[in-house]
């Protein structure tokens, strides 16, 4: 597994490799540029590469997220996984509308290399500007609860919230310095109870005029108050005010209670689906 | 041409007013998955080869500018 060092260097790597072999590749890799060079910036990025293959893989605390080039119809070396110390994932974004060609021969070559069936995540998006947002007001919820997004001494708790809450094999998470920081620019949003206790949190990534919602979280020693809602609701107001037009975030097909609470906040299917594989040593 | 790119891009995205939007990628309108797609899509139509090297924000910001890249490939064919 060797580092990729910066942009310049994918492009070459990846060029060179679909030069060899023309248009016969599939692929689960949809980076663009400025994506591979924040991967590269923080040494995160690596690859394989080999006569059949070419293999991208992201570093994550907890696991490795493997992105493909493969030569159409190759199998899989069912070795490949067992090179890395921490669990693999890889996933294979489509959408509905859309399905790929022979999805059902992709998903069998990773079964056959060693994968289980992971998680599926759908996406679900919603429009800001066209919303109305009077129905944030939540006057128990208000009384009891205070929404912040300023105060870094939350970091350490926001942490231990999204590592007991999110699953760490599908979810890149934020050390605490990370959080601090993300705090400071506005982009990871909490509710406090009266004694300054953390409740419920959640991060947000934009991208112009998009916002993407992730690691909603309630402590589940505050849950069925609906403060996974409001604060939801309280962060697209935000996001309102700084000009923003669409949100969308990635749900488990599994976890019906959160799609509710998404469903009941206006998100709606946009048909994207996420299918996850694993692969764990022993 | 420009007609073929817009039957392309309004299958892709059919909820997206492709002719009145000029920030598709900075405004984040269309992501990297869209982005992905489109570019198989316009290869395979076109007789093109987008690198990754051409995946950058401006040739995929509006229409003429995708048509722009789409017309610069051809010639270098």
């Amino acid at each position: 597994m060797q580092p990729v060092k910066d942009f310049k260097e994918f492009a070459l790597i990846l060029n060179g490799f679909k030069k060899t072999h023309d248009k016969e590749i599939e692929t689960n890799c949809f980076f663009l540029p400025n994506e591979v060079s924040a991967y590269t910036d923080q040494q995160r990025l690596f690859y394989i590469k080999q006569d059949t293959a070419l293999f991208f893989i992201v570093n994550e605390e907890y696991y490795y997220h493997l992105y493909y080039y493969i030569v159409r119809g190759i199998c899989v070396e069912k070795n490949i996984p067992e090179k890395f110390e921490k669990p693999v994932t890889l996933d294979f974004v489509f959408r509905l509308s859309r399905m790929p060609e022979d999805l059902d021969g992709m998903l069998k070559r990773w079964r056959d290399a060693g994968f289980a069936d992971y998680k599926q995540y759908m996406r679900l998006n919603r429009s800001i500007a066209a919303e109305d947002d009077s129905h944030i007001q939540n006057p128990d919820v208000e009384k009891s609860y205070r929404f912040g997004y300023e105060d870094t001494s939350l970091a350490g708790n926001i942490r231990k919230l999204w590592e007991e809450s999110l699953d760490i094999y599908s979810t890149a998470l934020h050390s605490v310095e990370g959080i601090a920081e993300n705090l400071q620019a506005g982009n990871v949003f909490y509710l406090t109870d009266r004694v300054g206790e953390l409740c419920a949190s959640l991060y947000v990534t934009i991208s112009g005029t998009t916002c993407i919602i992730q690691h909603v979280t309630v402590d589940k020693r505050y849950r069925g108050q609906g403060l996974g809602a409001y604060l939801l609701l309280k962060v697209l107001a935000q996001m309102k005010q700084r000009g923003l037009r669409n949100s969308y975030l990635w749900a488990d097909e599994k976890n019906t209670s959160a799609i509710r609470l998404y469903e009941k906040c206006g998100y709606v299917h946009n048909a994207m689906i996420s299918k996850q594989f694993i692969y764990k040593r022993g | 041409m420009r007609e073929e790119l817009m039957k392309i891009l309004e299958e892709l995205r059919p909820d997206v007013e492709f002719e009145k939007e000029k920030k598709l990628i900075d405004d984040g309108i269309l992501d990297s998955f869209d982005i992905v797609t489109l570019v198989g899509d316009l290869n395979d139509t076109f007789d093109i080869d987008i690198n990754v090297e051409d995946l950058q924000p401006e040739n995929f910001n509006c229409v003429d500018n995708m048509l722009v890249l789409i017309e610069k490939l051809q010639d270098e064919e």
